[in-house]
């Protein structure tokens, strides 16, 4: 409740011209790491995420004044956040022609790559399993393993019903498993 | 609202296995980059906006209807005659359903790229024209002699003027120029020789001289001063390409015959 509250803070202060950046100020603060990791998840590479993340708190700018306060600040951010990372997900699958479904797809790829990469932690392999999941299953497996967002919150979030979400979850959560204990 | 333990407890059910990986940050993130990144976007969204706000818009204009693109009112008026002009020819071949059909279907082909190089190459035929013949005229002075027509209205005004010269040298022998025409009937007897003199002459001395005495050429002239009676009749120029140098021959202009 005191998030809700403070979110219609934001809001109101984010209306009066003189507050406005200030507003939005305190709304980046609050949600950028929450939204950050959400979409590096998804994208991967922190320069991508970060491009991903610049242009969502942009679109929260110009979009901010006409947010219907019947939702929760935080759905809508994670909406926008969620179509943000899907659209660039969308292009680099153009430009590179490669499925992203695809376990030796340019993400994984991205994802062996780094530094930090250890083959045999199980950390990494939960990694590389989630990228081996279609695009709406990773989404739907990020935000309720990572995020421990609610169905409902996220049925809103993904326009899917709590149904299907627990079934795709319990997919997601089965496929991950396999690819773990396989590889 | 699910409690973090409702959430595990659903995932045990699923995949022990999960529950036991530690679900931390495995990425690293630049130093300070969360501390940074909220000024970062607002000095970018400044930047945005004041750069939008350099341009001009029409839906910045009270009582505009947003969205309309910002060359509308500046090509409405070609479009709509455009639309016109399409509108007319329908009109016009409305009763020719099957001309309509046809209309646009081009069956003709022309060589592969010929548009692209047909501009080059027109533009370089261009350049090769404006050169045209050079004749040469007294001591190096040069001009451009584009089109046989000079040539030819040059060799008229000279057979002309001996033509009617001779023939007022014939009725008239006391002249005073009769001397001087009847001099140059003597030298310029042949083509060559009347090319030769064209080309001593300087376009201000023809021009002059058309200046001064274009009227010899007058129609009404000629027809004061030549006995017609005496002429050949118009069906014996038809039949015979002689007639005229007969003519000029018997009033004692025989050197002109020649340029023909």
């Amino acid at each position: 409740m005191d998030q809700i509250q403070d979110d219609f803070e934001l809001l109101e202060s984010f209306k009066d011209p003189v507050t406005k950046e200030k507003a939005f100020t305190g709304i980046v603060k609050k949600y950028q790491e929450k939204l950050y990791w959400h979409i590096r998840r998804m994208v991967v590479n922190h320069a991508d995420a970060d491009d991903v993340l610049q242009n969502v708190f942009i679109k929260v700018w110009k979009g901010l004044e006409n947010f219907r306060e019947d939702s929760q600040l935080f759905t809508w951010l994670y909406r926008i956040a969620t179509n943000e990372s899907l659209t660039f997900l969308a292009k680099l699958k153009k430009v590179n022609s490669v499925s992203l479904s695809d376990e030796e797809n340019g993400l994984s790829n991205q994802l062996k790559s780094d530094s930090h990469f250890d083959a045999n932690k199980l950390e990494w392999k939960l990694q590389l399993a989630i990228q081996s999941l279609p695009e709406k299953q990773q989404l739907v497996f990020n935000l309720r393993y990572y995020d421990e967002m609610p169905y409902q919150e996220m049925s809103k979030v993904l326009e899917t019903s709590e149904g299907a979400l627990k079934a795709s979850y319990h997919h997601a959560a089965k496929k991950v498993e396999d690819y773990i204990l396989n590889h | 609202m699910p409690s973090k333990k409702e959430i595990l407890k659903e995932l045990e059910e699923i995949s022990p296995l999960l529950c036991t990986i530690d679900r931390g940050h495995l990425f690293s993130v630049p130093f300070q980059y969360f501390e940074q990144l909220p000024a970062h976007i607002l000095s970018t969204i400044q930047r945005q906006e004041s750069e939008e706000e350099g341009q001009f818009k029409f839906s910045d204009i009270p009582g505009i209807v947003q969205d309309i693109p910002g060359d509308y009112f500046t090509t409405l008026s070609e479009k709509i005659f455009s639309k016109i002009k399409e509108e007319e020819i329908e009109d016009e071949l409305s009763d020719f359903p099957l001309l309509v059909s046809l209309k646009g279907k081009n069956l003709f082909t022309v060589p592969e790229g010929y548009f692209e190089n047909s501009a080059k190459e027109i533009a370089a035929k261009v350049t090769t024209n404006k050169t045209g013949i050079v004749v040469s005229i007294n001591s190096g002075k040069v001009i451009s002699m584009k089109s046989t027509w000079w040539k030819a209205s040059a060799a008229a005004i000279i057979a002309g003027v001996v033509a009617v010269s001779s023939y007022f040298l014939v009725n008239n022998p006391s002249s005073d120029v009769q001397s001087t025409y009847l001099t140059a009937q003597n030298n310029y007897k042949t083509p060559n020789q009347v090319n030769e003199a064209i080309a001593t002459l300087s376009d201000d001395e023809i021009a002059a001289y058309l200046e001064d005495n274009g009227s010899i050429l007058d129609n009404d002239l000629l027809i004061k001063d030549v006995n017609t009676q005496e002429l050949p009749a118009i069906e014996d120029y038809l039949l015979d390409d002689n007639t005229l140098n007969n003519y000029l021959n018997k009033i004692g202009a025989s050197g002109v015959s020649k340029i023909n």
